[in-house]
């Protein structure tokens, strides 16, 4: 190779990255339209100057590479070879490793990373040889699999145990058991001559010797628990030292018993080893011998044959010797993956700005303009605002005293005229700098808001790739649509919603979307569509995420709930569909016949509900069988101001959350109905169970038994309750305080807030508050049954579930 | 006069053997006990004459030197030096540091005569230094290739950059810090520097293979390069890391090509830009560098923490600091991500 430039090759270095970065937008494109000349004509053009370029800087992987791929897109584009995801898959992996070794450039600048084998690959698709090349691939592998597992004996390793394995560090392993072996063979011969030796010491000194080896390997292979066996095994030589020293009779049974318990810790071993001690007829346990597996030497040999300790996916070995899986993958063969596994953190970054290149306003320039300040001090200042807001309500009252005053004035005191001028001219200027006074403050928290705020592009600009890792390897095809990725959200919430977002993305693509099969069948477009939306509705953003798979079926969760005994045939059958569906985020709770490698497994949908609701949000499903799920998170702007209404009840003021509150009504006594031990109203020709703040919090209330109430309608997820107060006091912004956590949980309140006359004001939380009063509903009810239900709810929690 | 340290040369080139022991050989306290022309010659020697120390070439015939690294280390550990041209290949600095030899030298060239002395003196250097090793804490790293379906969270969620881990140590680094970032997670909400002494000529190759196995993202600790979450820079001990702010307010690196305490300078200026956002980590090492930086770190109410030196390969590094007591917590290698990100959760939640 000649004498690279420097300087020349940065340049190359920063062509090659536009046009990879163009090539991987181009290329997520054409996996879920594997057939399009439009895209295929599209990646031609950057696969070309790449090779044009890499050939005169005399990069010859580089060039060889691009100029395959070169050739392969030309065919493709020409329908002389007709596409597929699994060619598709292919080109994303050339374009990796493309991106590697103009990594390599910058890193090094030469070319390292080999390209031989993808060269191959790449020749077969274009023979047309790759699919029946992978189908005997298949074969071979399964033929393998079928030898090593042929007696499969299942042995339980005693749980608690540490059992030892190596996927990754094969060889060292091989020749830390080829030591132990030894060591433990060489261990038996010493025992069998303990009892005739005529120098019993030196016997125990040659075992310290050998254990004290032993044990240095297995601190350094970093098995601490096998460092300690080691350890207590010395400690009972030097005993057994001793009580030669002191011409004691010396039984070397706990000798047998330590090579027992060593062995123990590689299962997959024990034979080989055993064939070390065996052939000196040491004796072993029972239970050691019982956990020897007879198959195992020959998975045993297989594993030393094994020589591509880097490139090929070797068998993984875990408790059960059942696992040695060469999974035959259809869509590409496992081996081409992994160095495009291992460019995936290097090139995530590029993917991103990539994305960002629809809405060129959002994600990177506006990070790239921004100013770096430390969060906590904008959360000081935030502070700082809430602040300000309380002391503006409080001159809100000043101003309304004053007006009372006046009028006292007026009225009682009996002023005249004149100096009734002074004092009206004095409220009216009072009443205009609180009036500006509340203009400025509340731009100012707008303002200190919007410094929190960031795109959520942030966010979602990450899934694109997140989508086409999960469809890897899968038959399913899903293409992502992003809409309102502009939308600002607070900082701090874009931070909560990462992970719940990641796991319904994640949902929908293991569960909501069929395969491509099953939707051809279905007469669906083949390439299912998941759709991420985000836009603000009033104080709130709302985030969308609907895919068009195969929905939710509400019989399917009906059974489901029942199997699990998390609802009585009775309950259910009284759900609305809507309720149904929302038991999919009860805790332990899965509909999926399969437990996937992501998904499946119950502890998903109950903690994303959890998440969304810490964050005073609420999540809603929406879902039409065989069409669509729809997921709708609604989030408030920002966690530390509300608009709230404030009540009173006895003596006691509340804040009930506006975005919880959907109306609220004077009802009189005789509107009260009790169904089944519960008050309710008819409102509109619905049912709505009320309940009263003052018996659930239990405190004393204005007119227990009048006949007139005030009843404020909330919106509990999806039921609607009245919580009964004695007074509505009107609306306010309020600031959060949070309680602590042991006041918190399972108070029905979520924090308390300083009201403009400096009185504290607790803050109900809804949700929580609905199914207090729902459970102690439940449970009176049941009291009244006698019980004919076994306890299936306790009186605290949520329904338990059965285990 | 203290006893001589001995030294077994395993190298397949006969010149090379003499090069090298020649060039050892000039230090009164060095003696060469034998020589072997590949591993497993190599590894029999040891049995045999039971060296303080081995250099190692990687390229030989019969058994190749990562075959004989491993051999060596559960056979009969010693603390081996490697010496050889093949540093540009990833795969063997990474297999041969990640195993736990004491360092990885590019053989010396006399091509460039006046590097030959710094070389020659280097090299003795590490031997001297290998022969001292705590043996005990040698171990090698147990890696996995992180599977991207488990960790997808951790590769796509969104993580703020609040935090700043500056990572310091010299000889025995890369192996110690290599097992530090694949167990710490990199949804931390922060970014880390590392200097370490690993030579710069085969820091990238090695920087590559982290990469791939631990789910940070790793990189070499370039100029002008803006500081992001859950990215990991490293640096090699020749040259000096600081932290800027450039024209758009975003924290950047700056690398300069002295050495002058590399660690002091890039505590202090970890504690200048990050104040009591900066995690100053002191791990196995020589010398009394990072004492002072350490000290900066401490005035402007970060955070320093140092390796427990029982578990260290070299604790003269730590010692030091110790000392001056400019040491906030003392921490067991093997607890040391519990206690970073313990750090950094209980700073957050106090800050809101």
């Amino acid at each position: 190779m000649i004498e690279l430039d420097p300087s020349l090759i940065n340049d190359f270095v920063a062509e090659a990255g536009e046009h990879l970065e163009e090539m991987e937008a181009t290329l997520l494109r054409l996996a879920g339209d594997p057939a399009n000349r439009e895209l295929l004509n599209t990646i031609f053009r950057p696969v070309h100057t790449i090779k044009g370029a890499s050939q005169f800087m005399g990069l010859a992987r580089i060039a060889a590479l691009s100029h395959k791929l070169e050739d392969l897109l030309d065919l493709l584009r020409q329908g002389k070879r007709s596409s597929s995801p699994d060619i598709v898959e292919t080109l994303i992996l050339a374009r990796d490793r493309i991106a590697m070794l103009v990594a390599d450039l910058t890193h090094s600048q030469t070319e390292e990373t080999p390209v031989d084998d993808l060269m191959a690959k790449l020749e077969r698709i274009m023979d047309g040889r790759e699919e029946t090349e992978e189908a005997m691939e298949i074969a071979e592998t399964e033929t393998i699999d079928a030898e090593a597992l042929e007696p499969p004996p299942v042995i339980p390793a005693t749980p608690e145990m540490e059992t030892y394995e190596e996927e990754y560090d094969k060889e060292l392993f091989t020749i830390f058991i080829q030591q132990l072996q030894e060591k433990l063979a060489f261990l038996s011969v010493q025992v069998e001559r303990f009892s005739t030796a005529p120098d019993k010491f030196e016997v125990l000194e040659q075992c310290l010797d050998g254990i004290k080896n032993l044990s240095s390997s297995a601190n350094y292979m970093g098995y601490q628990a096998l460092a300690l066996l080691y350890e207590q095994w010395c400690d009972a030589i030097l005993a057994a030292q001793q009580s030669v020293a002191l011409d004691q009779e010396v039984s070397m049974d706990f000798m047998e018993t330590y090579i027992g318990r060593v062995i123990q810790f590689f299962p997959q071993h024990g034979d080989r080893l055993l064939q070390g001690s065996e052939s000196t007829a040491v004796q072993l346990p029972i239970e050691v011998a019982a956990l020897v597996p007879a198959a195992d030497s020959s998975v045993a040999e297989w594993l030393e044959n094994e020589v591509l300790p880097q490139t090929s996916k070797l068998p993984v070995f875990s408790e059960e010797p059942t696992v040695v899986q060469v999974q035959p993958k259809p869509a590409v063969d496992g081996r081409y993956q992994e160095p495009a596994t291992g460019a995936g953190p290097v090139w995530e970054t590029e993917g991103e700005h990539q994305k960002t290149e629809p809405s060129p306003d959002t994600g990177e320039r506006i990070v790239k303009k921004s100013v770096r300040v430390d969060a906590h001090k904008i959360d000081v200042l935030m502070n700082q605002v809430g602040e300000l807001i309380v002391d503006r309500s409080y001159f809100f009252q000043l101003f309304n005293e004053m007006r009372n005053l006046q009028q006292h004035l007026k009225v009682n005191a009996g002023l005249d005229p004149k100096d009734m001028k002074l004092i009206r001219a004095f409220t009216y200027r009072l009443g205009e700098a609180i009036v500006s006074l509340s203009r400025t403050s509340n731009e100012l928290q707008e303002g200190v808001m919007k410094v929190r705020m960031l795109p959520i592009a942030q966010l979602f600009n990450r899934y694109p790739r997140l989508i086409h890792d999960l469809t890897r390897g899968t038959t399913k095809q899903v293409q992502l649509e992003i809409r309102g990725e502009d939308t600002e959200l607070d900082r701090m919430i874009i931070e909560e919603i990462s992970d719940p977002l990641i796991h319904l993305i994640r949902n929908s693509v293991d569960h909501g979307f069929e395969t491509v099969a099953e939707r051809k069948r279905l007469n669906k477009p083949p390439t299912g569509t998941l759709l991420l939306e985000a836009y603000h509705e009033s104080n709130h953003i709302v985030i969308e995420i609907t895919d068009d798979g195969r929905g939710m079926n509400p019989e399917l969760i009906k059974v489901k709930a029942l199997e699990k005994g998390l609802f009585s045939r009775e309950e259910l059958e009284r759900m609305s569909d809507r309720e149904l569906l929302r038991l999919i985020m009860m805790p332990g709770f899965s509909t999926a016949a399969e437990v996937t490698n992501t998904s499946g497994r119950g502890v998903g949908m109950d903690v994303v509900k959890k998440n969304i609701e810490k964050l005073n949000g609420t999540i809603d499903i929406e879902s039409t069988v065989g069409f669509q799920t729809r997921i709708r998170l609604k989030i408030p702007l920002t966690l530390a101001i509300i608009s709230a209404l404030m009540v009173r009840v006895g003596d006691n003021l509340f804040t009930v959350p506006l975005a919880n509150v959907e109306e609220t009504l004077r009802i009189f006594a005789k509107d009260i109905t009790t169904v089944e031990g519960t008050e309710v109203i008819h409102l509109r020709g619905k049912t709505t169970p009320i309940f009263r703040l003052s018996i659930l919090f239990d405190i004393p209330a204005d007119q227990l038994d009048s006949d007139k109430f005030f009843v404020v309608i909330v919106n509990a997820g999806l039921r609607k309750i009245g919580l009964v107060v004695d007074e509505l006091l009107g609306q306010e912004e309020v600031v959060i305080k949070p309680l602590v956590d042991y006041l918190q949980e399972k108070s029905g309140l979520s924090g308390a807030t300083i009201i403009g006359d400096g009185r504290v004001c607790l803050i109900l939380d809804v949700y929580e508050l609905a199914n207090i009063a729902m459970n102690r509903q439940i449970a009176r009810y049941q009291e009244l049954n006698l019980g004919r239900r076994k306890a299936g709810n306790d009186k605290t929690g949520y329904p338990r579930p059965a285990s | 006069m203290v006893e001589k340290i001995k030294v077994l040369v395993v190298d397949d080139a006969a010149f090379m053997v003499k090069a090298v022991s020649e060039l050892l050989e000039s230090d009164p306290g060095i003696k060469i006990v034998g020589n072997a022309r590949n591993g497993l010659e190599g590894l029999e020697k040891i049995k045999a004459l039971h060296p303080d120390v081995i250099t190692l070439d990687m390229d030989m015939p019969v058994m190749d030197g990562v075959t004989t690294i491993r051999h060596i280390m559960i056979e009969a550990p010693v603390p081996i030096v490697v010496l050889s041209s093949l540093f540009s290949d990833g795969n063997i600095t990474f297999e041969a540091l990640r195993l736990g030899v004491v360092d990885f030298l590019p053989k010396p060239s006399g091509a460039i005569s006046r590097d030959i002395y710094r070389a020659k003196q280097q090299l003795i250097d590490r031997v001297k230094l290998a022969a001292v090793v705590n043996l005990q804490n040698i171990r090698r790293v147990r890696l996995s290739r992180w599977d991207s379906r488990d960790l997808l969270a951790e590769r796509y969620g969104f993580q703020s950059l609040d935090y700043l881990l500056a990572v310091g140590t010299t000889l025995g680094g890369p192996n110690t810090s290599l097992r530090l970032f694949s167990s710490l997670s990199p949804k931390l909400p922060a970014a880390a520097v590392i200097v370490q002494e690993i030579s710069p000529k085969i820091l990238p190759a090695f920087v590559q293979k982290f990469d791939e196995y631990v789910p940070w993202k790793v990189e070499v600790a370039r100029d002008g390069a803006i500081v992001e979450q859950g990215v990991c820079y490293v640096s090699s001990y020749e040259n000096t890391v600081t932290f800027q702010v450039n024209s758009n307010r975003e924290i950047c690196l700056q690398i300069s090509e002295t050495s002058d305490k590399p660690l002091n300078a890039l505590f202090a200026s970890a504690a200048d830009i990050f104040e009591r956002h900066a995690i100053g980590l002191l791990l196995t090492g020589i010398g009394d560098d990072g004492t002072e930086g350490f000290a900066r770190i401490k005035k402007k109410s970060g955070v320093t923490i140092a390796q427990e030196i029982e578990t260290c390969v070299y604790p003269n590094l730590i010692q030091c600091a110790i000392e001056r007591q400019v040491v906030d917590f003392v921490v067991d290698e093997d607890r040391l991500p519990i206690t970073i990100a313990a750090l950094m959760e209980s700073t957050a939640r106090i800050e809101v």
